[in-house]
């Protein structure tokens, strides 16, 4: 068997094998005195080159010290009556060092340095990026409100997020969903400190090792998605997948020092209550509390969802079907809606709500006992998607139901935003009626094709919309129920709304919506019939009556 | 007061606390990293972070230990980047060296750098040559061999003996401080 100390000179060489290494650690896990050892030895290694080639500099330093040294006050003279003599030629170094980072720089102490020439580190503006941000979700970051926007974050910037979700790519791949409100400080390629705020973190096997750090815990990913929040004294990390590191720090410790390492798997949790003497609280992952990235996210499937059989899919570019891809909070509230149509698309499509008072409700078992979304529009229900190009033919379809007691005179079901908007509405309570509104030569011009009709729960409402065609068309289960003409183009790619108007303001829809359907273009007699055919049955709905 | 005196007020507290810290910083890295030339660029780059944030550094708490967390950081991303290329110890273990860096006075790891200064001058012959290509040069144990005209064992037995001669110096030359003082 062979020494610590060839051991330890083996691994300076890379010599060691897996069976030595396990047995160097062994023998500095086994006492501290022998990791101070491994330590000074280590730091021996190092400064050996250093000692055999820094003979000139230093003579150099030393004569500099003279100099320099009245910069410093009371404290290096103590220093230096207690021999410090080493910390003193780095005091000198140091003097040089404060001058130059004056100018921008940051000199690292080289007394060692080959070529007897400082080495100076480069300005922060040319390092590369170690975090982007490459999703905002409804977000509002704070440097925005001042005009400085980047989605670029180096080492030491913070990301402070005043309202709703981002997603930032780390660069060793990493990827956090930060929700607002929330601090979250880059340290590193592949590290960052949440001061405030919740996030979750998908690490792929490229980026194990991703460390998050809060002011009482670090938690080290191995391989896994987890969420950490952090919030009025509060920390807790919550493990969906894999497994992490975690370690009480300072804080909680009452030491510099990080506590023994606890392992977290699957559905494990730790809260940390500020409590100086607390090694954390153990707990239940409870992973509808944090806002994940699809396909992270665990949606909804529900066992009755089928995928309409509509024609073209390929020209739809929304697609929402209330049985497939709806991310739910703790109140089986709704906060994201996978946009179906959009698997083609870089990063997933969807509608959102990141604020959880203006959340729609989930019912699993609504219209035809398959599932729909209740909006409340006396709550101010609604739901904003990720940015969508829409075209001047459109066509749309929504599975609704104007039920309910708590009935609103006016509410929009679905608003394709733009300079001019197309948009579905009920008035008076359940009229059903498409109307197409601009802002031109100083006043709002619309057309507008109201239909007559009080819909029987649930209806299928559909809108054929035509620039080239000059225009505006709204059925009920399949049939033409009223008609405008065009007049505006519509085509645009911005954020559209289901249950509001485009200032989130007013209009709120009260009832549910099934399935949503938004094609780009204006769909042909044969393939609308087709479309509407496959809605009225999936959600059987009835032939709608006369009304006298 | 001018905001070039603030500037220059935090540049003198950031270098008379790295200055503190920079022995222990080092050491870790040195631990850790265990290429002499990879060893310098990480150290670099822990400056780097640490400069940058410097702002948002706690006076009231201790530098070291905040510096620490970044230097290990800096290492776990340098270590990920070698892939298998080379040995790397366990999280653990990497814990526990942490610790340790914190308990070692600065003025002890300084001392044992002022007196390596003084032991390497004494290495002689083979031993001394050796610790040269090996070091200075830089070349791997087998290129050593070659120009030695030796096998690769005899060099590794060479260094580790230079190696262990020089902690020993070290140790006996502080022995000798400290029964001096």
């Amino acid at each position: 068997m062979k020494s610590p100390e060839e051991l330890f000179d083996r691994y300076l060489d890379n010599e060691l094998t897996p069976g030595e290494l396990v047995e160097l650690e062994a023998w500095i896990d086994k006492d501290p005195r022998n990791a101070q050892q491994f330590v000074q030895w280590s730091a021996t290694h190092l400064d050996t080159r250093t000692a055999m080639q820094g003979k000139a500099l230093h003579d150099a330093v030393v004569q500099s010290v003279d100099a320099e040294s009245s910069r410093y006050g009371p404290e290096s003279a103590v220093e230096l009556r207690h021999g410090y003599k080493i910390l003193y030629q780095h005091l000198a170094t140091a003097a040089c060092v404060a001058l130059v980072m004056s100018a921008g720089y940051f000199l690292i102490p080289s007394w060692w340095s080959e070529d007897s020439q400082p080495k100076l580190m480069p300005q922060i503006s040319s390092l590369a990026s170690d975090a982007k941000i490459t999703q905002r979700i409804d977000c509002v970051l704070e440097q925005d409100r001042w005009n400085v926007q980047s989605s670029v974050y180096q080492s030491g910037q913070s990301i402070q997020l005043a309202k709703g979700v981002a997603v930032i790519e780390f660069s060793s791949g990493a990827s956090v969903t930060l929700e607002a409100p929330a601090e979250l400080e880059v340290l590193s390629g592949n590290s960052g400190f949440l001061h405030e705020g919740k996030l979750t973190a998908v690490v792929p096997e490229s980026a194990v090792g991703f460390e998050i750090l809060t002011p009482d815990s670090r938690v080290i990913d191995h391989g896994t998605e987890f969420a950490v929040r952090v919030s009025a004294g509060v920390s807790e990390t919550h493990v969906f997948k894999g497994e992490v590191e975690l370690l009480a720090t300072r804080r909680n410790t009452g030491s510099d020092t990080p506590t023994k390492s606890t392992r977290l798997t699957a559905t494990e949790a730790v809260r940390f209550d500020g409590d100086e003497n607390s090694i954390g609280t153990p707990m239940k992952a409870l992973p509808q509390r944090f806002i994940r990235m699809p396909p992270e996210s665990g949606e909804v499937q529900s066992d009755l969802a089928i995928i309409t059989p509509l024609p073209r899919q390929n020209d739809l570019v929304m697609w929402f079907e209330a049985g497939h891809g709806v991310q739910l909070d703790p109140r089986s509230r709704v906060v994201s809606w996978q946009n179906l149509a959009s698997s083609n698309n870089e990063y997933p499509s969807a509608a959102w709500q990141v604020a959880a008072s203006h959340r729609p409700l989930y019912e699993e078992s609504h219209t035809a006992s398959r599932p729909a979304i209740r909006f409340d529009g006396v709550e101010k229900h609604f739901l904003a998607t990720t940015p969508i190009q829409t075209s001047n033919e459109m066509t749309v379809f929504i599975v609704c139901d104007f039920d309910g007691a708590r009935k609103t005179d006016f509410g929009k079901l679905l608003m394709l935003t733009g300079r001019a908007k197309l948009s579905i509405q009920q008035e008076q309570g359940s009229i059903p009626v498409a109307q197409v509104f601009w802002w031109e030569k100083r006043k709002t011009h619309s057309t507008r094709a109201p239909s007559s009709i009080t819909p029987e729960a649930p209806i299928v409402l559909a809108c054929r919309y035509s620039l080239a065609e000059n225009t505006l068309q709204l059925f009920a289960n399949g049939e033409l129920v009223a008609e405008d003409q065009a007049n505006c183009p519509i085509a645009t790619e911005a954020s559209h709304l289901i249950g509001c108007n485009y200032h989130r303001t007013k209009s709120f829809f009260t009832g549910t919506i099934a399935e949503i359907a938004v094609y780009k273009e204006f769909l042909d007699r044969e393939s609308f019939d087709q479309a509407s055919s496959a809605l009225v049955e999936k959600y059987s709905v009835r032939p709608r009556v006369e009304q006298p | 007061m001018s905001s070039d005196d603030n500037v220059s007020e935090k540049a003198v507290d950031l270098t008379v606390l790295w200055v503190k810290a920079e022995p222990n910083l080092r050491a870790f890295v040195a631990a850790t990293v265990w290429d002499v030339h990879h060893a310098e660029d990480v150290l670099q780059e822990i400056a780097s972070v640490v400069s940058m944030n410097f702002a948002s550094y706690d006076p009231a708490r201790p530098f070291l230990p905040w510096s620490l967390g970044i230097a290990r950081l800096k290492v776990l991303e340098y270590l990920r980047s070698c892939g298998r290329d080379r040995v790397v110890l366990s999280d653990a273990t990497l814990l526990n060296l942490e610790s340790a860096v914190q308990s070692l006075s600065e003025e002890d790891l300084a001392n044992r750098r002022a007196a390596l200064q003084g032991c390497v001058k004494r290495l002689a012959g083979r031993q001394r040559r050796v610790i040269e290509l090996r070091y200075i040069k830089e070349k791997p144990l087998e290129e050593i061999a070659r120009e030695l005209a030796t096998t690769r064992s005899t060099v590794a037995v060479t260094l580790h003996r230079a190696r262990t001669a020089l902690r020993e110096c070290i140790n006996r030359s502080l022995d000798v401080e400290g029964t001096a003082s």
